[in-house]
């Protein structure tokens, strides 16, 4: 015999103001079932919790009901509550008749308070055929993997293995450091970006917790939360890293130059070598597509040149495993391609330049040692202008966002410049200034009035060559004047991206995406560092454009994230997930391609059948993987497959209570 | 059809004797000649009373599954005789992971379509009186029957395809098995029927485009006639035929896509329809069975076959059947293939109900 007790909430005025909420608790004290209706001011205060508690122990409660406010609120407080009063906590249901009925139906009370009576009764009824359950337990591998080796991926992979967790860290360029690397000062402080950067890279390096897979990239990832096997593929370098000791005689002796990418095509590299000097970790890779070797047949100088024999032309790409826990992405971003900006002459007209390349020309580490240069003659630059928001906040190019930093980085540039050339003036054209952040508006401030940068508010409508001057022609939207700069270089704040393979990156680890290819964070508020899915976490500007304090700070709730989860022994899982009733499924696995969490796979179980043993396949749910949506349930033709929690019984019930 | 008794019988006794297969699945005598029923032989005696001709209106397919034991370890392998509309069936319950394709023998044969027993002796009922068919030849305009009665006498009778065959076999899809191990061979000298000469084993180059289309055709002008019709009218059309729906679930023991151990019409708990025959139980019957077979129908017709109402339910299949085809963009709807459209989720699924609720 079933043994309901209904707890009516009066949510202050919040529902007793439109609900006639004694009129709901007897009516449902009336309720078949039902052996305690009563209602309560707060029913979550800590006398509500205590007269539910009390219901349990003197009416011997089998379930409870509590109509209240939405159970996103309180379902865990009160089904705490029932645990404590010995009742099992999925024998509690919420009746949500504030956000369904008083909130929305302020206007009729007589209605809200029928609807009330009719949810609570659908409550009701489900709750006589709820199930006790017990959360799942299943293992872990307390490992992490880190994608991306920019600052947010150190960052994140120093805080793990510092707090005592392994980590993997997967980078696709031969060496980490990321963007970061390239910078050469950073606001608002104008320290310079290796200085702070390379501590970094080389604790990342020599950690005894952290394995670098440098040149490598994320091929696969399947299992879940917890249990994630990843496939990484370790990309051919032609030089066994292993052997080699990093005296780069190799690069010395090349014949072949190649432009820097690292350099932004700016400066030059050779076909095998690294790409800036502080590399992490220190080792060469060939280009393939540049090496002479591999275009004509012939050359081979670094295999002769190596002391110790680990040039490799045969190398093959390898693919290795690794067993993890929990997954960071810190895989960051691109800078909005040159073609998008044809109307301001980038890519046209070399002395229009992206933000990245007036880093590499202020860097002492750069193509002109931190002489600012201009790229088509080498002259240093009289009259620089700096144009915001190119490609950031405007539609025509896709991406309607902000890019964040650019208003910083601008100034910072500016006064860089003007630190430089003291005599030569700056211009910057944008649309307003966004310099929020502690420090930020006084240093957009010591821009204009210390340096004296001239910030010029309006669009650019057209950039091109005349006689060895880049003519800017724009509108001063302040004074209403057309403006026209003579310039020597012109310099784009271009539109962080994100990394151009986000979205297929984004369908091997099963998270998802924005409209642009950040990826999608899974509360923008409360959860700002986890996806959608679990165990998998963001970190840094591949979940949307930010400065480096910013990224640091994510990483770092991304890793601490990752030790909440790894300070359990085992992963606890709730229990409202897919199961299936074996004797009733056909094994026809209809339910397999339709799960979005590849939780399903087929099993064969042996059963009796007369007097002969048959074997038989049938669904069988992975507790770790299921996220409980439900889709395999909808898609069993026979209801094999049933939500716990949610059963097709339980939901029939409800339904049956409201329209019968 | 043709004559294939003989080689059928040669086939089911060789793989019998070898040990190939435990069981045969075919037709027999049954009490009237008219209607031969399935029929399971065990050993070369059984297999000397089996056959197969025009009359053999039942489908096979559903009994493989019967026959054949568990998925992984089957008890045993069975050889069924197939005509283009069984081995939809069969190729079904493969697709369905119901029967393993190692498990079945199929003895594939062409089929120009049976004759409905009941549209002959409605036209003439003597031939209720029979106890020989002697001779039967099915045209592409012309249907004939000679049969030998009880008194010795003969009749016979020379008609249109639509006033003599099954209704099913005038929208058939497939005239040749989609899927089959040994194709028999009709008997040179006994052939009855159309002569188009005996169709190479493991060649479907014996599906005539034109008659496929021709069926199509028929298929699809019905379900745009319903198409056609306001909501209320399309309502009243099946409320009038679902009103006489007896839920004798005849339509479901005989479809091969109706394979599910436990049928959801069978569970006490959740209810999804009750037992009693009002008319929203009767829509919610028809309704849940169409979407359980939807983008899984084979076409077979068998549905409509079985049904003692005369209910047109191939109709609701077939309205189905062509907005998977139009929707998803499905070649052959009818042809059960690896992954169904139904059967997994893409973000690009069409959604026009969508568009309708957006436009308003």
């Amino acid at each position: 015999m079933k043994r309901i007790g209904v707890f009516v909430c009066w949510c202050g005025f919040n529902i007793s103001g439109t609900i006639d909420v004694k009129a709901v608790a007897s009516a449902l004290a009336d309720h078949p079932g039902v052996v305690v209706a009563k209602d309560y001011k707060y029913m979550c205060s800590e006398p509500g919790q205590a007269m539910i508690k009390e219901a349990i122990a003197e009416h011997r409660l089998s379930g409870v009901v509590v109509a209240a406010c939405s159970p996103s609120m309180h379902e865990t407080t009160f089904r705490e509550a029932a645990q404590a009063a010995g009742l099992n906590p999925y024998m509690l249901e919420i009746a949500n008749i504030r956000e369904h009925a008083s909130w929305v139906h302020p206007d009729d009370k007589i209605a809200a308070t029928r609807k009330a009576i009719d949810l609570v009764k659908s409550l009701v009824e489900k709750v006589k055929r709820n199930e006790a359950l017990e959360p799942i337990h299943v293992p872990m591998t307390k490992r992490a993997l880190v994608i991306g080796g920019g600052i947010a991926g150190m960052q994140a992979a120093l805080d793990l293995a510092d707090g005592g967790t392994e980590v993997v860290l997967v980078e696709r360029d031969s060496h980490i450091g990321g963007h970061m690397a390239q910078l050469s000062e950073t606001f608002p402080t104008l320290d310079c970006a290796s200085c702070i950067l390379t501590p970094r890279t080389a604790e990342v390096g020599r950690h005894p917790l952290i394995k670098l897979h440098a040149y490598s990239e994320v091929a696969e990832v399947s299992g879940y939360v917890g249990n994630f096997t990843v496939k990484v593929r370790k990309k051919r370098t032609y030089v066994d890293w292993d052997k080699c000791i990093g005296c780069m005689d190799c690069m010395a002796k090349c014949p072949k130059k190649i432009p820097s990418q690292f350099e932004r095509g700016l400066g030059i590299r050779k076909a095998i070598g690294v790409a800036f000097p502080q590399a992490i970790p220190y080792r060469p890779v060939i280009d393939r597509d540049a090496c002479t070797y591999f275009k004509t047949g012939k050359c081979r100088i670094c295999e002769r040149v190596c002391s110790v024999g680990a040039i490799d032309f045969d190398q093959e790409e390898r693919v290795i495993e690794e067993k993890v826990g929990a997954i960071i992405v810190a895989t960051g971003y691109d800078l909005a391609p040159k073609a998008k900006f044809g109307e301001y002459g980038y890519g046209k007209i070399k002395d229009v330049v992206d933000g990245l390349e007036f880093e590499r020309l202020n860097s002492s580490s750069g193509p002109t040692e931190g002489v600012i240069k201009r790229p088509s003659d080498g002259k240093i630059p009289r009259e620089v202008v700096f144009i915001q928001c190119v490609g950031s906040r405007d539609v025509d190019k896709g991406n309607s966002y902000c890019s964040k930093i650019c208003c910083m980085y601008t100034a910072k540039h500016a006064m860089l410049y003007k630190h430089k050339v003291p005599d030569g003036q700056a211009y910057v054209f944008y649309m307003d200034i966004r310099a929020g952040g502690k420090g930020y508006e006084e240093f957009v401030q010591r821009a204009v009035e210390q340096d004296g940068v001239l910030y010029l508010r309006g669009r650019v409508s057209k950039v091109y060559e005349d006689d060895g001057k880049v003519i800017v022609r724009g509108q001063d939207t302040l004074s209403g004047e057309n403006i026209e700069i003579a310039a020597d270089m012109v310099v784009l704040a271009t539109a962080i991206e994100p990394q151009r393979d986000s979205r297929n990156l984004a369908q091997i680890l099963k998270i998802g995406t924005d409209q642009y290819g950040f990826f999608n964070e899974a509360h923008p508020k409360l959860r700002p560092v986890e996806s959608m899915t679990r165990g998998v976490f963001l970190a840094g500007c591949a979940q949307a454009p930010k400065d480096i304090p910013e990224t640091v700070a994510q990483a770092s709730g991304a890793a601490s994230k990752v030790d909440v989860l790894f300070s359990k022994d085992d992963l606890v899982v709730e229990p409202l997930i897919a199961s299936v009733d074996e004797a009733i499924c056909s094994g026809c696995m209809w339910c397999e391609p339709i799960c979005p969490y590849h939780a399903i796979e087929p099993k064969t179980i042996e059963e009796r059948v007369g007097k002969k043993s048959v074997a038989r396949r049938v669904a069988s749910v992975n507790a770790g993987l299921c996220q409980g949506c439900g889709a395999c349930s909808v898609a069993c033709r026979d209801g094999a497959m049933n939500l716990k929690g949610y059963t097709n019984q339980q939901i029939m019930a409800e339904v049956e209570a409201l329209c019968l | 059809m043709r004559e294939y008794t003989a080689s059928l019988k040669r086939e089911a006794e060789r793989l019998l004797s070898e040990g190939r297969v435990k069981t045969v699945i075919a037709f027999g005598p049954g009490i009237d000649p008219l209607a031969p029923i399935p029929a399971f032989a065990e050993d070369k005696d059984e297999a000397s009373d089996l056959l197969v001709n025009a009359f053999s209106a039942p489908g096979l397919a559903k009994y493989v599954l019967d026959e054949v034991g568990g998925v992984e370890k089957p008890e045993h392998s069975v050889a069924v005789l197939a005509r283009g509309c069984d081995s939809l069936g069969i190729a079904r319950l493969i697709a369905d992971k119901r029967v393993q394709r190692q498990s079945v023998v199929i003895l594939g044969v062409h089929c120009d379509g049976v004759i409905d027993r009941g549209k002959l002796l409605a036209l003439n009922p003597a031939f209720s009186r029979t106890k020989n068919i002697k001779s039967v030849a099915i045209g592409e305009d012309e249907v004939f029957v000679e049969a030998e009665l009880a008194d010795r006498s003969a009749v016979s009778l020379r008609g249109r395809p639509e006033d003599l065959l099954l209704d099913k076999c005038l929208k058939c899809l497939e005239r040749d098995p989609v899927v089959f191990d040994i194709m028999l061979e009709p008997e040179a000298g006994t052939m009855l029927g159309r002569e188009t000469g005996p169709t190479p084993v493991g060649d479907r180059g014996g599906v005539d485009q034109g008659e496929k289309e021709k069926s199509l055709r028929a298929r699809r002008s019905l379900v745009a006639e319903t198409e056609a019709l306001s909501s209320e009218s399309r309502y009243e059309f099946w409320a009038r035929q679902f009103e006489r729906c007896i839920r004798c679930y005849a339509c479901r023991n005989v479809c091969p896509a109706c394979s599910c151990r436990k049928c959801a019409f069978d569970v006490p708990d959740p209810e999804w329809v009750s037992k009693c025959t009002w008319l929203s139980e009767q829509f919610m019957f028809h309704f849940l069975r169409a979407f359980h077979v939807a983008g899984r129908c084979v076409g077979c017709g068998e549905c409509e076959r079985a049904c003692p109402m005369g209910l047109p339910l191939s109709l609701l299949n077939d309205k189905l059947m062509k907005d998977v085809e139009e929707m998803f963009g499905i070649e052959d709807p009818h042809v059960p293939k690896e992954s169904e459209p139904l059967g997994f989720y893409s973000p690009d699924d069409p959604e026009p109900w969508a568009k309708e609720v957006s436009e308003g």
